[in-house]
């Protein structure tokens, strides 16, 4: 005995029994967990501290503060109203700026240039490119260990002092190199900052070379056999034919690294805690000669309890313009990326038109 | 079988033959020019882990004495870095100032449950959504995606303030909860994941649907197991990242009791109590311990890690 069932019968039932309210609690309940997740960890807390950055928020009572304005931002922004505070801020940011603009270019050719030589697949290239970004792998602190241990003093035998016994300064953790100004702005240059670049020179660009490796193996082969057809060499071909079609990853490696590099923070903590203080800011977050922009935020919100009670709001405003800065950034290269997709998107919907007609 | 290969003309005409040729001459000394700058790198490049292993297995005496000699130490290897850090025992002669006891293994384990735990529980809740977001049908689906990606253009540091803020107003002050809560709203692994169900046929799951699958039953059957290769990487990244973290550990639990530090917040401190010749061995001690689980990984996980790193920079 079986039972008939039409199928616009069937439909029909399945239809009324998906009814809307089923569908988007059955969505619902798929999404929540994560918009939960997303409106508390995520949304509340940048509101949240926007809000900390306008008040005299207290740290550890929570509830008793009042809006303040723009007091937190005209320390920051206002030379006259706090000048030491307006002075360790902006120097920590020209750390952080200077050291990107020095970084950044190395963080790419260097992968670039690396890139391209295992992709001509030399004998035992898997191994090459395993080694290659085994540094990045390495937690900060256990590479930090290795770079203190090299550049302690010769009192303390770091290994350099012991191999090389001129090379350098005594105290390359203290001593100061070199000064320059910028306007009035006079910045000291520790030869802190030679550790600090040789542990990110080591370890900080291994992403960009495994995307840019596979930049490479993606560029078609019928376009180099074109190339060496039309009488190329082999120089010619990187640079007209490598370099352009590659040029998606080059922008993607080059918008990351910068914001990686505004962020700088672990390096300059494991291996100076901030470097050699600066005598005149010496009672100021970030007043030390390799502090950075997260520094100063953290120096407020983590690690020194005293910064922690007087200035936290300040942390906050100041989290919140370095977000502003990262965040036009990120801004610009969703903008450039987005546009090219779209751009391809609309042809080829035009194409799919065109087909169709 | 002898019919079976089927010849195709155009496919077996090459074009590039003479240049073929040519290239089978020339390319040899390009690769060997590449072989030896390759070696030459790597070679360099792998030095600090020599040092890492070699200066942490020398005994304190040798450092102080023999600093030159590195491998082998002058007077044997040794394993009293290990004892100081993993037992607080400090061998006689060595000055120390640290105030505060090394808890190594608990920070070992709150950096294994930080990384192992919170990407596990991020995995599940960002693949339920990435489903809705693929497979269910809802007004405003794309709406909502796109506020998702729109986001991301707010950096982490923005809203570690304000997260520091309300866990202690959760009142997770001194609770492991704390350290992987917030990375669960992260968009990009969520981001990632969606771009891999795209690809799922849509026919398959249309399909199992007609045969009567529930869609939890779709997801756990079909999608996860479909979705492996991309729920292993993000876990990956994910492990990473939770493993490494040095910024938010700090924030939540920087003066605080030790046995509530990371690995990565607990070896700062040790760096920072090892400038010495005599402790310096220590701290390399630490970092030996602090890597080789990311090594492990790495040796086990390398090919999906490296196409996997691959993969995301050509998809977005």
């Amino acid at each position: 005995m079986e039972k008939t069932v039409v199928v616009e019968e069937y439909a029909k039932k399945k239809c009324r029994r998906e009814g809307t309210l089923r569908k988007y609690g059955l969505a619902l309940a798929f999404l929540a967990p994560f918009i939960l997740a997303f409106g508390l960890f995520f949304l509340f807390p940048f509101f949240y501290g926007l809000y900390i950055s306008l008040t005299n928020f207290k740290y550890g009572s929570p509830g008793k503060e009042v809006l303040n304005g723009f007091k937190w931002y005209s320390y920051l922004f206002d030379p006259s109203a706090k000048p030491l505070i307006y002075e360790s801020f902006w120097r920590a940011f020209l750390h952080s700026f200077i050291f990107s603009l020095i970084m950044v270019p190395i963080a790419i050719l260097v992968p670039l240039f690396l890139a391209i030589l295992v992709h001509l697949k030399p004998p035992g290239y898997k191994i090459f490119r395993s080694l290659i970004y085994l540094p990045s792998i390495v937690p900060l602190t256990a590479a930090g260990t290795v770079f203190t241990m090299l550049f302690l003093p010769a009192q303390t035998h770091g290994l350099l002092a012991a191999l090389f016994p001129n090379l350098g300064p005594n105290e390359w953790f203290i001593d100061s190199w070199f000064t320059f100004n910028i306007g009035s702005f006079s910045v000291d240059v520790a030869y802190a900052w030679i550790p600090i670049f040789l542990m990110c020179f080591w370890g900080g660009w291994g992403g960009n070379f495994l995307i840019l490796s596979a930049g490479l193996e993606n560029v078609p082969k019928s376009l180099y056999e074109a190339a060496s057809i039309d009488g190329c060499n082999h120089w010619q071909k990187t640079l007209h034919v490598t370099i352009p079609n590659i040029k998606g990853q080059l922008v993607l490696c080059l918008f990351t690294t910068i914001i990686g590099y505004l962020g700088l923070y672990g390096q300059n903590y494991v291996l100076v805690q901030g470097g050699p203080t600066i005598a005149r800011l010496s009672s100021m977050p970030a007043s030390g000669k390799t502090s950075t922009i997260i520094y100063f935020i953290q120096d407020i919100v983590a690690n020194n309890p005293n910064f922690k009670s007087t200035l936290y709001g300040l942390g906050a405003a100041a989290s919140l313009v370095f977000a502003l800065l990262v965040g036009t950034v990120a801004g610009l290269q969703m903008w450039l990326t987005r546009d090219k997709k779209a751009g391809t998107r609309i042809s080829e919907d035009y194409q799919r038109w065109l087909s169709q007609k | 079988m002898a019919f079976a290969k089927v010849n195709n003309p155009v496919q077996d005409y090459d074009l590039s033959a003479p240049d073929k040729a040519a290239r089978k001459r020339r390319l040899p000394a390009a690769k060997i020019v590449a072989f030896l700058v390759l070696f030459v790198f790597c070679a360099i490049w792998i030095l600090p882990f020599f040092v890492m292993f070699a200066g942490s297995l020398r005994s304190h005496s040798d450092a102080t004495f023999y600093p030159k000699e590195l491998f082998p130490p002058h007077s044997g290897f040794s394993l009293e870095m290990y004892q100081i850090l993993l037992f607080n025992q400090y061998p006689d002669g060595v000055v120390h100032n640290a105030t505060q006891t090394f808890a190594i293994g608990y920070w070992f384990l709150n950096s294994c449950y930080a990384a192992i735990g919170g990407t596990l529980l991020y995995l599940f809740v960002a693949s339920l959504a990435a489903y809705a977001f693929v497979f269910l049908d809802f007004k405003y689906r794309n709406v909502i995606f796109a506020v998702f990606v729109a986001s991301m253009i707010i950096p982490g540091t923005a809203v570690a303030i304000g997260n520091q803020q309300l866990v202690f107003s959760m009142g997770l002050n001194n609770s492991m909860l704390a350290l992987i809560v917030p990375a669960l709203s992260s968009v990009y692994g969520m981001y990632l994941i969606k771009t891999f169900f795209s690809s799922i046929p849509k026919d398959l799951i249309q399909s199992a649907k007609m045969d009567g699958c529930s869609n939890l039953r779709i997801f756990f059957k079909i999608v996860l197991p479909l979705g492996k290769t991309v729920l292993f990487v993000q876990g990956l990244f994910g492990f990473m990242a939770g493993w490494n973290d040095l910024v938010w550990p700090q924030m939540l639990y920087s003066t605080k009791d030790t046995k509530l530090w990371t690995l990565q917040v607990g070896m700062a401190y040790v760096i920072n109590n090892s400038r010495t010749s005599d402790l310096i061995g220590s701290a390399l001690a630490g970092g030996v311990i602090c890597f080789v689980p990311v090594l492990i990984v790495y040796l086990i996980a390398q090919n999906t890690i490296i196409e996997g790193m691959a993969t995301v920079g050509i998809k977005r």
